[in-house]
């Protein structure tokens, strides 16, 4: 059985009956037994992931409505909680429990017949983009990014046809960049956070990665919509997501690429790859309007702020009682810097982001979407503390979400697909953003770059 | 007398620990200071009260 294939053909196999769920879970299972010692993306499997895929074929020969996820293997990151396996968010720190019961996000995942494989590894509290232990699967010296890192190394390496991530300030689209997988950081409450564990209440986000863009639509469209157990989620109404990904056109599109901070200091492998995207948007009739943001290079203060201060008051107690000192070093320091932020500073954040969505809402006034690299490097070195850009060494921490967490900052849906290789053959992303709830014009447009390129057939040799 | 680190801010840290959180706090804090240098007095914070009561 040939498991690199999309979510899309394979429920269209299973509901003409030509492929079993059983089968799909065995193979999916026997898969991970033998390619994730190495890798180590999930941290547990469901104990009887078979029994749903028994009841699931059942459910087919009986006649009986099918989901669109029927019977599809899908991993679930471990900050999201589950009835049926434990959640950890990644940490080993003593005192550090959570419930077993289904999150939103999983609760609708089995509604649609998804069957819930494993839990996929985060970085500790979803705090960082290293996801130990977890390699990164073109090159095992490599990591996968994260937080999600599981997710983009288990969806890369064919462990599971999806995996849901969660984004706090580029924690989907990081792993998928590096991975080689499709991320998508759909708009601000369009999908529900209840269940996930908080990182911080007003950057979460919830969202698939994928092989393919229109399976990232699929998910999407499965599990948007309001959930009052979440305040933020939004009432907009669901759109047809996949059957914007089969319109695939970008003509007349208007594309704006914004030339400061996006593109200040990538990997010249990058700019490449990221300026060939570009001419293709061009070359099939997008018009693309370079256009600059002074205002972004105050955006890492501002994530800054809100992002530590967050994690400080929800690890509050843990401060208070000394837990925190178990923690991973770096986790450790993050939350207790959250202490060192004023409440000013947080509220100064908070302001200055209102600054931004206006900057953001002039340059989407004149344009559909914005193009970008979803990464300014591609995957560093296990433990490298600084990574080497152009002429510059910074800390891998600052280099990893400098290109995706102004979309966290401004809540404006944005989406990573592979768009190359660098020299040494690691995958490379393209950021594609819009505006809030421009989630069909993104998805149509990603597809559309997809559909003309080879880049979702490339594989890495696990 | 008022303990800076453990009254005013919370933390409970040896000296050595003190001094790491504030090396690692550096870049942050630049990065504050330029937020700093913004004048947002006009602007209203993303951050919207929402007075309905929650069921």
């Amino acid at each position: 059985m040939n498991l690199s294939g999309t979510i899309t053909a394979m429920v269209a196999q299973i509901r003409e009956g030509s492929l079993s769920p059983v089968a799909l879970v065995e193979e999916t299972l026997d898969r991970i037994a033998r390619v994730d010692p190495a890798l180590r993306s999930f941290i547990c499997l469901a104990d009887d992931a078979l029994g749903p895929a028994k009841a699931a074929e059942a459910k087919l020969a009986g006649g009986g409505t099918v989901g669109e996820l029927h019977g599809i293997p899908i991993g679930i990151k471990d900050n999201y909680l589950t009835a049926d396996m434990p959640t950890t968010a990644g940490t080993t720190a003593p005192g550090a429990t959570f419930p077993f019961r289904d999150s939103a996000v999983a609760a609708r995942l089995r509604a649609s017949g998804a069957i819930l494989i494993g839990k996929t590894r985060t970085h500790e509290y979803a705090w960082g983009t290293e996801t130990p232990p977890v390699c990164n699967p073109w090159d095992h010296t490599r990591i996968p990014g994260g937080s999600s890192g599981g997710s983009g190394a288990a969806v890369a390496a064919g462990l599971c046809l999806a995996a849901m991530g969660s984004d706090t300030g580029g924690s989907i689209r990081i792993p998928a960049s590096f991975c080689g997988t499709v991320g998508l950081k759909p708009t601000f409450g369009r999908i529900s956070r209840d269940g996930i564990v908080p990182h911080s209440w007003s950057l979460d986000h919830a969202g698939p990665l994928t092989r393919s863009v229109t399976d990232a639509a699929l998910l999407l469209g499965v599990l948007a919509g309001r959930d009052p157990a979440d305040p933020a989620t939004l009432a907009a109404p669901v759109e047809d997501y996949v059957a914007a990904t089969r319109e695939p056109s970008v003509a007349g599109l208007r594309v704006s690429v914004i030339r400061n901070h996006f593109f200040d200091n990538n990997q010249p492998d990058i700019d490449v790859a990221v300026e060939d995207a570009i001419r293709w948007f061009s070359a099939q009739g997008a018009s693309v309007r370079e256009v600059r943001l002074p205002n972004l290079q105050y955006g890492l203060g501002a994530i800054f702020a809100i992002e530590l201060a967050s994690s400080a008051a929800y690890h509050d107690l843990a401060l208070q009682d000394g837990r925190t000192r178990h923690y991973t070093k770096d986790v450790r320091s993050l939350v207790e810097m959250g202490r060192l932020v004023s409440g000013a500073d947080l509220l100064k954040a908070e302001q200055f982001r209102r600054l931004l969505m206006s900057d953001f809402s002039r340059v989407l006034q004149e344009a559909d979407i914005i193009l970008g690299p979803t990464e300014p490097v591609t995957a560093p070195p296990i433990g490298a503390a600084t990574v080497q850009v152009g002429d510059v060494e910074e800390s891998a921490l600052a280099a990893t979400w400098r290109l995706t967490y102004p979309y966290n900052l401004t809540g404006m849906p944005a989406i990573s697909l592979p768009c190359g290789f660098d020299r040494v053959g690691l995958p490379i992303g393209l950021q594609i953003a819009a505006r809030p709830l421009g989630e069909a014009t993104l998805l149509r447009a990603a597809a559309a770059y997809e559909a003309a390129h080879e880049w979702k057939e490339c594989a890495p040799r696990v | 007398m008022t303990d800076l680190w453990t009254d005013v801010i919370g933390l409970d840290l040896s000296e050595t620990e003190q001094a790491a959180l504030l090396e690692s706090y550096r870049t942050v804090a630049t990065e504050i200071a330029k937020l700093r240098s913004l004048d947002l007095t006009d602007i209203h914070p993303a951050v919207v009260f929402d007075p309905v009561l929650p069921t």
